[in-house]
């Protein structure tokens, strides 16, 4: 059982219902302002702070063991460090 | 290495569920590699990935990503230590029928795209993009079968361990969302 309280995890899915349509409304209407290199990089890093708080507050793992913590949180951290080096790479290799 | 490994054991030990650490961390490794794979291939065809984006529905997995959220807070709820019976029992059950409704939207969107799956230029996209997202809804039904089993009969060591398995579905999903649907 986890010691959550339930107004912290009210909190926590206000904070990942925000973070969900502040991305629905960066890829619907960012794409004529923000070169797509810095778009596609803001969306992986909204998804890594969605992951964030998926792993601390509703697993429960804020207070939780840091090496089983730190474990679960390399997981996002390693794909999101693998798919910028893609947009990178394409952003390179298309010349921009 | 093996001192580090010691640590985890050790770490996993103190919160009486090893075996569900390592069911988890198992897991994400296997999605891992089909992520990295699936990246692997958009560098190899970025052209063809793009294109073939074009035809999935980012809007309806914007309303997933929603749904799975909402379920997840809805087991976090049960697993509270000082949650009673009945909060358990209906949080339970919330999620799991949250899940049922991510899986008939998955499945309305795989029934539209199916079409565009035979293409032979989008081969290689749709392959991995439906064994990946297919891999998961199968999670979601098993994970959402298992809520409501839990829900039916509730106890404390079996609501953790399913409400671990399906933070770890619900973190799957937030992780693919973009890398499949936008970038």
């Amino acid at each position: 059982m986890v010691t959550n309280t339930s107004a912290r995890l009210v909190k926590a899915w206000s904070l990942l219902v925000a973070l969900a349509t502040a991305n629905a409304l960066l890829v619907g209407l960012a794409p004529g302002f923000v070169p797509p290199f810095y778009l596609s990089s803001i969306v992986i890093v909204l998804s890594l702070l969605k992951a964030r708080i998926v792993i601390l507050d509703f697993l429960g793992l804020r207070a939780g063991p840091a090496l089983l913590r730190w474990t679960l949180l390399a997981w996002p951290m390693l794909l999101a460090a693998a798919t910028i080096a893609k947009i990178a790479f394409l952003h390179v290799h298309a010349g921009g | 290495m093996h001192r580090e490994m010691e640590a985890l054991e050790t770490a996993a030990a103190d919160t009486d569920d090893f075996l569900v650490w390592v069911l988890v961390l198992s897991e994400l490794a296997a999605f891992g590699i089909l992520i990295a794979a699936f990246l692997l291939a958009a560098v190899r065809d970025p052209e063809s990935f793009a294109l073939a984006r074009l035809h999935l529905s980012p809007g309806l997995a914007t309303a997933n990503t929603l749904l799975l959220l909402t379920s997840g807070w809805q087991a976090a709820m049960a697993a509270r230590r000082h949650a009673t019976v009945r909060q358990q029992r209906r949080a339970l059950v919330f999620a799991a029928l949250l899940g049922f409704v991510f899986t008939i939207i998955k499945l309305v969107e795989f029934n539209s795209e199916m079409r565009f799956a035979a293409s032979a230029s989008f081969n290689a996209f749709f392959e991995l993009y439906f064994i990946i997202t297919g891999f998961h809804v199968i999670h979601v039904v098993f994970g959402a079968m298992v809520l409501l089993l839990v829900a039916w009969r509730p106890g404390n060591s079996n609501i953790a361990l399913i409400t671990a398995l399906w933070h770890m579905i619900d973190l799957i999903w937030i992780v693919m969302f973009p890398i499949i649907y936008l970038v």
